[in-house]
């Protein structure tokens, strides 16, 4: 009954004037979003070289079957989740640390949050830059500072078993400040009489840690996870200023190797089923925290 | 004694470890400061100085004299960020009010589209979106960078401007329509007002990704002539193939002066735009 009441009055209310107010912002999400999603999906089920073809030619999932017996792409693949795991977990636990820390802190606060975050304002692909200039192994200041502290010069981005650890490191320097942020407002949120409660009953900071703190900011943690999780599969600009994915393959991703198949080789079906995938495992990764750390 | 001790201590250890936290972030950043006021025989030589031995801003003055394409690269920068964020935010507005305020057909579908494009990566699109401007003859031109900003960074605005006009009371619109004010008048003399801090934080949010971006300005961009900052230095970095990094260094600090300005202005509405979806749950 109660349903059906709804429904009445919605059709006696119904009006064009919420489809005014977004009609013009759905227009560009249309063009823009929409359009390339459903387009990008069925160029990923085409061969379709942009020069030499005139329009896509449908071959079912020859793409997909002709990706994974690929050794660039597996190359690709494996590189981008030893990236991702090594990156997220890093970037979540030392955030979670930095956060602890800078709650702690009670004259300068201001001036210890801005230092975190002043990296957020630098773009990757210049931070890219910087830490090139930062790690040259004649001038960068990296192993000069090494050399000081009689410790060998180390080859950063040529050496490649380190490489991609080199890229971690330059993303986390450049994002950890976004979960910061995050895990300090969930920090401050969490009430100040269930810490005095946690010492009136003998808690000691690890205690009040494991039993206040972290559920006290699960929803901040699945926030900063999510964000973290398509940060640390989106690797991109890094590989392409820093490296252009070597030594060999060394620091090939998914998300390179899809640009580079679309742009170098214009192999756009293959680019289009390549972004596809790397899609399917960033859902199922936020899937997966979302399940984790979802709502009870 | 022992919790006097511990008292003491546990500041000394904090502070050590903000200290340590402090200089990680920031030391990249004196770095680049450091090169770029240096000479170039200065910055190519052994030892290294870590504070400037002759302070010099040579390089500033030769990055905007010399390098005819800096100049052009920080114009197209600020051109197509001002028209994006604008264009932006007046969007992120009007929808944010139906998405927050009217109950309306297709509402539920549009949100979830929203929260799903927030999560998809960029190449997704940017490879039709190619197709598309190369048809039209978009590509190399401030509208064909314009366009699939304002796309890209929509979903953020719209989750932004919709929160904001959620928090505001139902009763001040239910009056505003008793005094015969229309649907265009409530949105703009009543309810606009009320959500400028929704706007603020929008504009921040939005202006900090759209200076930064990289991946459609280097697809979409093949003349220098219309490429930004991320783009553009990175490509001068690789012509000036010789020892560049005194004019490297000066190029990236200026390019980061207009974005520094609005996030230490805009700073607190920044954080309450990230931490928006943490609250909302």
């Amino acid at each position: 009954m109660q349903k059906l009441k709804n429904m009445a009055n919605f059709r006696n209310n119904f009006s064009f004037v919420p489809y005014a107010f977004i009609g013009p912002g759905l227009l560009f999400l249309a063009a823009f979003i929409g359009y390339p999603l459903i387009y990008s999906f069925y160029l990923s089920f085409t061969e379709y070289n942009y020069v030499q073809d005139a329009f896509p030619v449908f071959n079912g999932l020859q793409t997909y079957i002709s990706l994974l017996h690929n050794s660039t792409f597996l190359t690709a693949l494996t590189n981008t989740l030893i990236f991702a795991a090594v990156y997220f977990f890093a970037s979540m636990f030392f955030a979670f640390i930095i956060a602890v820390v800078i709650n702690e802190i009670d004259r300068f606060q201001t001036f210890f949050q801005l230092s975190v975050y002043m990296p957020i304002i630098v773009p990757l692909s210049l931070a890219g830059v910087t830490f090139v200039w930062i790690l040259d192994p004649t001038f960068g200041v990296a192993n000069f500072l090494l050399k000081q502290l009689g410790i060998a010069p180390v080859s950063w981005l040529s050496n490649s078993s380190l490489s991609l650890f080199t890229l971690v490191g330059v993303k986390f320097w450049k994002f950890l400040g976004f979960s910061v942020i995050i895990i300090l407002a969930g920090l401050q949120s969490v009430p100040k009489r269930l810490y005095e409660a946690a010492k009136i009953d003998g808690a000691n900071f690890l205690q009040q840690t494991i039993h206040v703190t972290l559920p006290g900011i699960k929803s901040y943690i699945l926030m900063a996870s999510l964000y973290q999780i398509i940060q640390a599969m989106k690797v991109f600009q890094l590989p392409f200023v820093m490296t252009k994915g070597g030594p060999g393959n060394a620091t090939i991703t998914l998300y390179l190797y899809s640009w580079r198949s679309a742009f170098s080789h214009f192999d756009m079906g293959n680019a289009a089923a390549a972004a596809y995938i790397t899609s399917a495992i960033i859902l199922s990764f936020t899937a997966i925290a979302n399940w984790l750390l979802g709502s009870d | 004694m022992k919790s006097l001790l511990k008292n003491k201590a546990k500041p000394i250890i904090i502070y050590t470890l903000g200290i340590i936290i402090a200089a990680v972030f920031l030391s990249p950043f004196l770095w680049l400061i450091s090169t770029s006021l240096k000479t170039r025989s200065e910055v190519y030589s052994f030892p290294l100085t870590i504070i400037p031995e002759n302070i010099t801003f040579q390089n500033y003055v030769y990055i905007f004299s010399r390098i005819g394409d800096f100049g052009r690269f920080f114009l197209n920068s600020v051109i197509v960020t001002a028209i994006s964020v604008t264009i932006i935010v007046f969007l992120s507005s009007l929808g944010g009010y139906a998405l927050g305020r009217k109950e309306f057909l297709g509402r539920g579908f549009i949100f979830g589209f929203i929260m799903l494009v927030l999560t998809v990566p960029y190449v997704m699109y940017l490879i039709p979106v190619f197709i598309m401007e190369d048809a039209l003859g978009l590509r190399n031109s401030y509208l064909g960078l314009i366009l699939p900003y304002v796309a890209l960074n929509l979903p953020w605005g719209l989750f932004l401007m919709r929160g904001a006009f959620q928090g505001i009371p139902g009763e001040l619109e239910d009056c505003a329509r008793i005094d015969g004010a229309n649907e265009f008048q409530i949105w703009y003399r009543v309810l606009l007002p009320l959500v400028k801090p929704g706007l603020a934080t929008t504009t921040i949010i939005t202006f900090v990704f759209v200076w930064q971006e990289f991946l459609f300005a280097v697809s979409l961009q093949t003349q220098s002539a219309w490429q930004t900052l991320p783009v553009g230095i990175v490509f001068i970095r690789d012509e000036l193939q010789s020892l560049p990094y005194h004019n490297i260094s000066a190029m990236i600090i200026v390019s980061l002066i207009p974005i520094f300005i609005m996030f230490v202005v805009f700073k607190d509405f920044f954080i309450s735009g990230i931490t928006e979806g943490a609250i909302k749950g």
